[in-house]
């Protein structure tokens, strides 16, 4: 717990990963009798978003939301401590986790411990510049459009969006944005990961939902050979449009990889409307941040203003606010349709193999949060993060991705395997 | 979603990056948990 205190502390001027610890009540844990995990003793950073700690603020990276302690433990941060890990602080977040990199007013930048004038990715941004740069080797991390798996992208780390209901959100949250967002970890490695999904898998009967249990443990799961997997890859957006070159080559070079490793792997992309699903997540999103702004003018006395909330937030919260009952209920039905059409494709292909980003990390300053227009405001977004919020949909999914360590820290893939035959 | 994820990704990161777990080797979480151990 020392030598990660003391990187942070020799880090963090320069990163901006960390915006709140408790090197004291940290020590003293480390000091005390800790339960026996996977990860006994090993320090760990939690994502500014959900992941409650008594006594700590969880501000989800705004100015709006108070900087009030928090009196009731997550069960993320119960079963975190379950596996013996060790929690000293919080990372930076954008504003209410909307964007792929992670800028605030309230924060500031974070930035990649790879390159410091490039964007960590986001929103779990300042987790994933914490692992990269060594302070910790493990930080929570959520994801609802990529969250998780984008700032993996960009610091070259493994990220995963576990299946809709295998973790838990209670006892504040359930369903989180309608079932598009999950909690989960970025890690150094595939077995971090793997136990890191041991220890945060238990159900919680409280949830308006669960997954079916996992069939064993997952750290067991990755000693096994796994059986030749049918692998579809895209090579292109789904609208046609090609990726950065770098971003191609990338994941051309997996696609090769998976076919040294002894498994078929085929062009080819699933039969998806991309207009009706990015249409439906963003009527999704929108809706949600309209309600979390309500909540937040409820509990504070304060309305949404550009004086409260960044303009991009405030964008949001004014569509989401003009969003009918009906369009809702009609988005969330093209998802669920969406869900299906890839289900039933996942029963030719065991994967979907796909770049996570379409570009190398961007530059810090790229997205300006000040813009009220979304659609000027999220322009950056097309062609950067082409697939993340596609792979949402389908109930039983999950994506990985790992970066090829390339120039500028340029991804290589993300994949979805809810095929049953493949479990 | 089941093992078959994280046999295949641990595969690729087994063949192809295995620089990056030479580097992770004793850093990674469950490498720390092991030093960690052996400490004590």
């Amino acid at each position: 717990m020392d030598a990660a205190i003391a990187r942070a502390e020799a880090l963090n001027p320069r990163l901006n990963a960390i915006v709140f610890s408790d090197p004291d009540g940290a020590r003293a844990a480390a000091k005390g009798k800790l339960p026996k995990g996977a990860f006994t003793g090993v320090p760990m950073l939690l994502k500014d978003m959900r992941a409650n700690v008594v006594g700590w603020p969880t501000r989800s990276g705004s100015r709006y939301v108070p900087a009030t302690p928090a009196t009731q433990e997550s069960n993320t941060v119960a079963r975190f401590k379950g596996a013996g890990l060790v929690p000293f602080g919080k990372t930076n977040v954008p504003e209410f986790g909307i964007l792929p990199t992670t800028e605030s007013k309230l924060y500031g930048a974070a930035r990649n411990p790879w390159n410091l004038a490039h964007s960590t990715g986001g929103s779990s941004g300042g987790s994933a510049a914490a692992v990269a740069a060594g302070i910790v080797p493990i930080a929570h991390a959520t994801d609802g459009g990529g969250s998780i798996r984008i700032p993996a992208s960009a610091c070259g780390l493994v990220g995963l969006k576990a299946t809709r209901g295998r973790v838990s959100q209670g006892p504040e949250a359930a369903d989180a944005t309608m079932g598009l967002s999950m909690d989960g970890v970025v890690s150094k490695s595939v077995r971090d990961t793997a136990a890191a999904l041991d220890a945060l898998c238990a159900i919680d009967y409280g949830d308006p939902y669960w997954a079916p249990p996992p069939e064993g443990s997952y750290l067991e799961g990755i000693r096994r050979k796994p059986k030749r997997l049918r692998l579809a890859v895209s090579l292109k957006m789904m609208n046609g449009t090609a990726h950065d070159p770098e971003v191609t080559a990338a994941v051309k070079a997996t696609a090769k990889l998976c076919e040294g490793l002894g498994h078929q792997v085929e062009i080819a992309d699933p039969p998806l409307d991309a207009g009706t699903l990015i249409n439906a997540f963003s009527t999704i999103w929108c809706a949600n941040v309209a309600y979390s702004l309500d909540m937040l003018a409820e509990q504070t006395g304060i309305a949404p203003s550009l004086a409260a909330v960044e303009g991009l937030t405030l964008g949001l919260y004014r569509v989401g606010k003009a969003i009918s009952a009906v369009q809702l209920t009609q988005a969330r039905q093209a998802m669920m349709r969406a869900g299906r059409q890839i289900a039933a494709w996942h029963e030719t292909y065991d994967c979907w193999l796909t770049a996570t980003l379409g570009r190398p990390p961007m530059k810090l300053g790229t997205i300006d949060i000040d813009e009220t227009d979304i659609q000027k405001g999220f322009a950056p977004n097309f062609g950067y993060v082409p697939f993340t919020s596609m792979q949402t949909p389908p109930a039983r999914r999950a994506s990985t991705c790992r970066s090829t360590g390339a120039r500028r820290g340029c991804p290589w893939a993300s994949s979805s395997p809810p095929a049953p035959a493949a479990k | 979603m089941g093992a078959a994820l994280f046999q295949i990704a641990r595969n690729l990161e087994l063949k192809g990056f295995p620089h990056v777990l030479r580097e992770y080797a004793d850093y990674d979480g469950l490498g720390l948990a092991q030093l960690v151990r052996s400490a004590k």
